[in-house]
């Protein structure tokens, strides 16, 4: 019995119930499809995310409060950025930020707004395009200058245009003093995963500003974090350390900060995502295996349809692994046909859901060929036992089955 | 040559077993041509189902071509049904969603033989039958009578040495049963041993030596001294057939 002639055979078996097929085909074309499409978005997201943390520099270290419970002592302060650069020759970088949840003055009212204060490293930091102008240097904080940057989409909310050098915003505090800011820059927000998600909800306008002029409008100096980039070759989990201890000396506490390099957040990100994409995986792998009983299934009632045409073939000469071959040909058939066809859903799905989330997706090759050649291995499983069943039957009884 | 040496046949077991074949001795020699004849369960289709190694006796031994079969493997069987023996059945036994060259190609696509010469082998043994014109029918298409000439060419396409029919002409007319006797009779004349297992006592009649069986028992042998000529007898047929038809046509014309 040749290959051809056990193809063509599995073929016709297949296409005489076309409807019995499909439907049998469905499930393991869902669990090929759902493993496709979640590993697909899955490397995805994991590829997106050391985009962003690579952008922020994997040396870093975010200086942070480590309880809420904090007297004013315990405050960090701008004397704190150079406390530190004096007292750590490990350091090449260091900026840090305050945000203070406020308002806008708008001509039609106020709106929300998150205005940080910044110092003129962030960019260092935060990666950050420019439409028009630029960041925020050294003497715009310095001289506590009226200067602000806006976002490309408050711009063209409202300005209609992103071409607003030298406008004015005028920023609120508590007690409803009104300052007026000169945009110098316009930055970018294409290509920000959040924003464009959250485009047409109306979130508090993000404006940043020196952090000096922050400082003293809103009459607090302190800090909500610091981030410090430290110099190549240097241990990460011991200048941590050492500046958890410098701080705690200066302010004379224990245990009020916390150094996390981006290299742990992104460790815990990726955990977090592993075990989402487990999850998914073992749903995915219940609903092939679902699918493979009902592969199963199926073939049974075939070979209890053809009893007597099993018993024909084996009157004119087939062996016993000649019929194994024919049943297992058709099972093969189907789940290799359904592992293709979930392959191409999957990863039509995965670019889908990867436009749509503005993610660019990440086709695995691996993946794929894994997926085709185990729907082809579980087409061999789920099909033994019906062939091997067919296979045993006794032709006598088969020839005279009706 | 068969030798069937004291072979019994016992199905079940225990109290509930039944002695289908109880110390047959038979011998058939190469171009024999047998009917085996008997009523219904005295044990002739188990007879033919040994001798077809579809079934394995009980007891005794059964010596096909100086083999004995009982040494060999389900394989072994397997090979011997597909190129030693051609099996004809009352009921055709084709597959149904294939065409009658198909059909007759299977039993070379098990023998390993390739494409090209299945094809032409196969459309050489329903040429022989008669069907030439017939060959991409699917049998549901054909007439009871031309099912069994697929199923006879199906049998001689590997050019077997033995064919067993297992009551070839219970399903026929008596016109088709002449023309299936006229295809094993002249397969006999090219020296093919034909088995033919029948309780019609003229199907009998047409071969050169009957086997009667009672209650599992062979219980007679003899020779036939004159074997109907199944060609002569068709042509008997047709000639009153045609005359009857054109008496009637006369009956209607007057």
């Amino acid at each position: 019995m040749d290959f051809t002639e056990n193809f063509k055979q599995a073929l016709m078996s297949l296409t005489t119930n076309k409807l019995r097929s499909f439907l049998t085909m469905m499930g393991i074309v869902m669990g090929v499809f759902s493993l496709v499409a979640i590993m697909a978005i899955s490397n995805a997201a994991k590829s997106f995310m050391t985009a962003e943390f690579n952008k922020m520099g994997a040396n870093t270290i975010i200086l942070q409060y480590r309880t809420n419970d904090l007297d004013e002592r315990d405050l960090l302060t701008m004397a704190d950025m150079d406390n530190i650069t004096r007292g750590m020759e490990e350091v090449e970088n260091i900026a840090s930020a305050k945000v203070f949840l406020s308002e806008v003055r708008l001509e039609d009212g106020n709106r929300d707004a998150q205005i940080i204060g910044a110092t003129s490293q962030y960019p260092s930091f935060q990666t950050m395009d420019f439409v028009v102008g630029r960041f925020l240097t050294a003497s715009d904080v310095e001289g506590q200058r009226q200067v602000v940057i806006v976002t490309d989409t408050y711009a063209r909310r409202y300005f209609g245009t992103t071409g607003i050098l030298g406008e004015e915003v005028r920023i609120v505090n508590h007690n409803g003093g009104i300052m007026k800011m000169k945009v110098i820059g316009v930055r970018s927000t294409e290509g920000d995963l959040f924003a464009s998600m959250l485009e047409g909800i109306d979130l508090p306008v993000e404006l940043i500003v020196p952090f000096t002029t922050s400082q003293s409008f809103f009459g607090d100096g302190s800090v909500d974090q610091i981030q410090i980039a430290v110099k190549a070759g240097v241990d990460l989990k011991s200048a941590g350390e050492k500046l958890v201890r410098l701080l705690s000396f200066v302010h004379r506490n224990e245990d009020k900060y916390l150094a996390t390099s981006v290299a742990d957040i992104q460790q815990a990100v990726g955990n977090v995502l592993g075990v989402i994409s487990m999850v998914l995986l073992v749903i995915a792998v219940i609903t092939l295996i679902v699918g493979g009983i009902g592969i199963i299934n199926i073939l049974l009632v075939s070979v209890t349809e053809r009893i007597r045409e099993i018993g024909i073939r084996k009157a004119i000469g087939a062996r016993k692994k000649d019929i194994v071959l024919q049943f297992l040909t058709e099972s093969i058939m189907m789940t290799g046909l359904s592992g293709l066809i979930g392959i191409g859903l999957g990863l039509v799905t995965g670019a889908v859901i990867s436009s749509v989330i503005k993610i660019p997706p990440v086709v695995d090759y691996k993946i794929v060929l894994l997926a085709f050649f185990g729907s082809v291995l579980l087409g061999i499983i789920f099909g033994v036992y019906p062939a091997k069943k067919a296979a045993d039957l006794d032709p006598i009884e088969s020839l005279r089955y009706e | 040559m068969l030798q069937i040496e004291n072979i019994g046949k016992i199905y079940g077991s225990g109290s509930t077993a039944v002695k289908a074949l109880e110390d047959v001795t038979v011998r058939i020699g190469n171009g024999e041509f047998v009917a085996v004849m008997g009523p219904s369960g005295s044990g002739k289709s188990t007879l033919m189902n040994i001798i077809g190694c579809l079934d394995r006796a009980t007891s005794g031994t059964y010596i096909l071509d100086e083999v004995d079969v009982k040494e060999l493997s389900d394989d072994q069987l397997a090979a011997i049904r597909n190129k030693k023996i051609g099996f004809v059945f009352q009921s055709f036994n084709l597959l149904p969603r294939i065409s009658a060259l198909k059909n007759v190609e299977l039993p070379m696509v098990y023998a390993g033989i390739g494409h090209k010469e299945r094809r032409e082998r196969a459309m050489e043994a329903l040429s022989r039958v008669g069907l030439s014109d017939r060959m991409d029918h699917n049998p549901s298409e054909l007439s009871g009578g031309q099912k069994q000439k697929v199923a006879i060419a199906r049998a001689l396409v590997n050019r077997p040495a033995i064919i067993l029919a297992d009551e070839p002409t219970g399903n026929l007319d008596s016109l088709s049963s002449e023309e299936i006797m006229v295809q094993f009779q002249s397969l006999n004349k090219e020296g093919v041993t034909v088995l033919i297992v029948t309780h019609e006592p003229e199907i009998a009649g047409h071969t050169k030596r009957i086997v009667t069986f009672s209650d599992g028992h062979l219980v007679r042998d003899h020779v036939v001294d004159n074997p109907l000529s199944a060609e002569e007898i068709l042509e008997g047929k047709v000639q009153a057939l045609n005359q009857s038809l054109e008496g009637g046509m006369q009956d209607e014309w007057t």
